[in-house]
């Protein structure tokens, strides 16, 4: 009976048990320059990630205000003209990391596909690409490339600017997360 | 003579011109401690304030006073809700969980991921 209990214990804690991996300060970067014209480039050091590694869910969420442009007008204009961010005040990514599993995941940075939904702008297109992760010191290291195309989220670029802006921005990702205890 | 003059006096003004639009179009951001702060008190107080109407508060410079429950290597969380991300991880010398700390930063939004208020560009606050 004893023995029973423990095994019928053991098995509704490791199910209810998911391990979740978090930053709260990701670092998620675009550029979207075009050679000889000024370098149109941001980044946003407060994203929100969050990894399950149980079934490699994986989700972010990053404040479009808080996207950093070295020249402060273009800031102005990415927010007020392009992203509208007083209405649409965040960028979301919900998906996972497929075949993700713990038991083979070390120190050595291995390739996996991450697919899932990004919404910008109120609009959400499903994407799919490849990620880059490594567990070093139970720190989970992510990092992605990937471009968009401006206009399948609806930013409307003016014509004055479309040849300073580059076609598709490039946009990396680069986080760190920590067990979330 | 009338002529080399007035060509001297264009020049000027074309000049000052060019400046002015430089420092027009290249300003530099505002730093956390110059911008005015538009709402001061407990984070507690702020808090629901903010779940009713998130889009009211983007953007605000806020100073809130609440009690430190975690520290980690960018930033604070004060009273298990609110995630403050310093400007300056130099910041970090001057925090201890269990203080009770006024920051002065700007609210970037309500991260329903985790669930907590986050505020970026924060500073210890000391009128």
């Amino acid at each position: 009976m004893k023995n029973i209990i423990i095994i019928l214990f053991t098995i509704v804690t490791s199910i209810g048990s998911a391990q979740k991996y978090i930053t709260k300060t990701g670092l998620t970067e675009f550029k979207a320059s075009v050679e000889a014209f000024e370098s149109v480039e941001a980044t946003n050091n407060s994203t929100t990630a969050v990894l399950n590694t149980t079934n490699g869910q994986f989700a972010a969420l990053i404040f479009v205000k808080a996207f950093h442009f070295k020249v402060a007008l273009m800031e102005e204009h990415f927010n007020e003209n392009y992203m509208d961010s007083d209405k649409f005040s965040k960028a979301t990514f919900k998906g996972k990391i497929v075949d993700f599993n713990n038991a083979n995941f070390n120190n050595k940075e291995q390739e996996y596909t991450i697919s899932g939904e990004l919404t910008i702008k109120g609009i959400t297109k499903t994407i799919k690409t490849t990620a880059t992760l490594s567990n070093q010191n139970n720190i989970i290291n992510l990092k992605t490339n990937f471009s968009v195309k401006p206009q399948d989220f609806d930013i409307k670029i003016p014509g004055i600017v479309r040849e300073k802006i580059a076609k598709e921005i490039n946009i990396h990702l680069n986080y760190q997360l920590d067990e979330k205890k | 003579m009338k002529k080399s003059n007035l060509l001297i006096g264009i020049l000027i003004i074309g000049l000052i011109t060019a400046i002015v639009a430089y420092k027009i179009a290249y300003k530099p951001h505002k730093t956390i401690q110059e911008q005015k702060i538009e709402y001061s008190g407990k984070a507690s107080d702020l808090l629901p304030k903010i779940q009713i109407a998130p889009e009211k508060w983007q953007n605000n410079i806020v100073a809130i006073q609440g009690i430190i429950t975690s520290i980690d290597k960018n930033g604070v969380m004060i009273n298990g809700n609110t995630y403050c991300q310093f400007l300056n991880n130099k910041e970090l010398i001057k925090t201890n969980i269990n203080n009770t700390v006024t920051i002065k930063g700007r609210i970037i939004g309500y991260d329903d991921l985790l669930e907590e208020l986050k505020l970026d560009q924060a500073i210890i606050y000391i009128k």
